[in-house]
């Protein structure tokens, strides 16, 4: 686990007809639902400052969208910084994957966490293996982190908060470099869980 | 496959978790507080119905019930 405190991580979901709702781990218990980005926005910035004490210019934004797939919620949660870009292709390039008999088969194959939801998390090299466990909080929860290595494939691997698998798998904290380890290490590694632990 | 969670108007949302034993116990502008002995604090900004699956994720996310438990708390309502 990170030595440091886990940043505040705020989920901004859009789902069909606009309607917008925000969450996050980190302010226990907040849940705020709206018509608009901008206003939702605004409420968790606000009720943060006046219930949890917390400085909003400090949070991490995420933007998430969610389809339908069988029984459960593919959800793609793109965080809002500079690398937003590079995160949206990746998505593109996840997407084109899924067209792929065998990618579809094995990304839609990982678990869902405990809402029954598959969160795809579109990584760039410099993200950290830390970053990614402060977004499995409680037990039951899995993130899958994926990166292009080419123009229709992506290297994926699941981020759980804790384990109950036969397979290979890595807690973060058995890293050699730690919280700090970069995606591009990861993608070196022959494990495909990295457990919070 | 239609979500077997219903949409909430926030009325109903807050008698779902009243049903938990959740009482609120302060409102500050868009915002109401509740509490309950033994369960997490929940803050809630709700201005319209929720959805299928924003009911979900509330129940599951925030107020840490399984998803057997937040359906059998949604349905009651």
């Amino acid at each position: 686990m990170s030595d440091r405190p886990d940043r505040v991580h705020v989920y901004v979901r859009t789902e069909i007809e606009e309607k917008v709702s925000a969450w996050s781990p980190q302010l226990h218990g907040l849940f705020v639902a709206d018509w608009s980005i901008a206003e939702v926005g605004r409420l968790v910035a606000e009720i943060a400052r006046a219930e949890y004490q917390a400085d909003p210019d400090n949070f991490l934004w995420y933007d998430e969208r969610i389809d339908d797939v069988d029984d459960y919620h593919l959800v793609r949660r793109l965080l809002m910084d500079k690398h937003a870009e590079d995160r949206l292709q990746a998505l593109r390039i996840l997407d084109s994957s899924l067209q792929i008999r065998r990618q579809r088969d094995e990304i839609l194959s990982y678990p869902r966490d405990r809402a029954n939801e598959l969160v795809i998390v579109p990584c760039v090299g410099a993200d950290s293996a830390g970053w990614l466990v402060e977004q499995v909080t409680e037990p039951g929860d899995a993130i899958l982190a994926i990166t292009p290595v080419t123009d229709s494939t992506v290297w994926a691997m699941q981020v759980v908060n804790s384990i109950e698998l036969s397979v290979p798998y890595r807690y973060v904290t058995d890293l050699v470099g730690g919280p700090e380890t970069t995606v591009t290490e990861l993608m070196e590694t022959p494990d495909r869980i990295l457990v919070r632990g | 496959m239609p979500s077997p969670f219903p949409a909430l108007t926030p009325r109903k949302l807050e008698r779902a978790i009243e049903s938990l034993g959740y009482r609120c116990v302060r409102q500050e502008g868009s915002h109401k507080v509740f509490k309950a002995p033994g369960r997490r604090n929940l803050v809630l900004s709700i201005s319209r119905e929720l959805s299928a699956n924003e009911v979900k994720n509330f129940l599951v996310r925030q107020a840490g019930l399984t998803l057997e438990e937040a359906l059998e708390v949604a349905l009651s309502v």
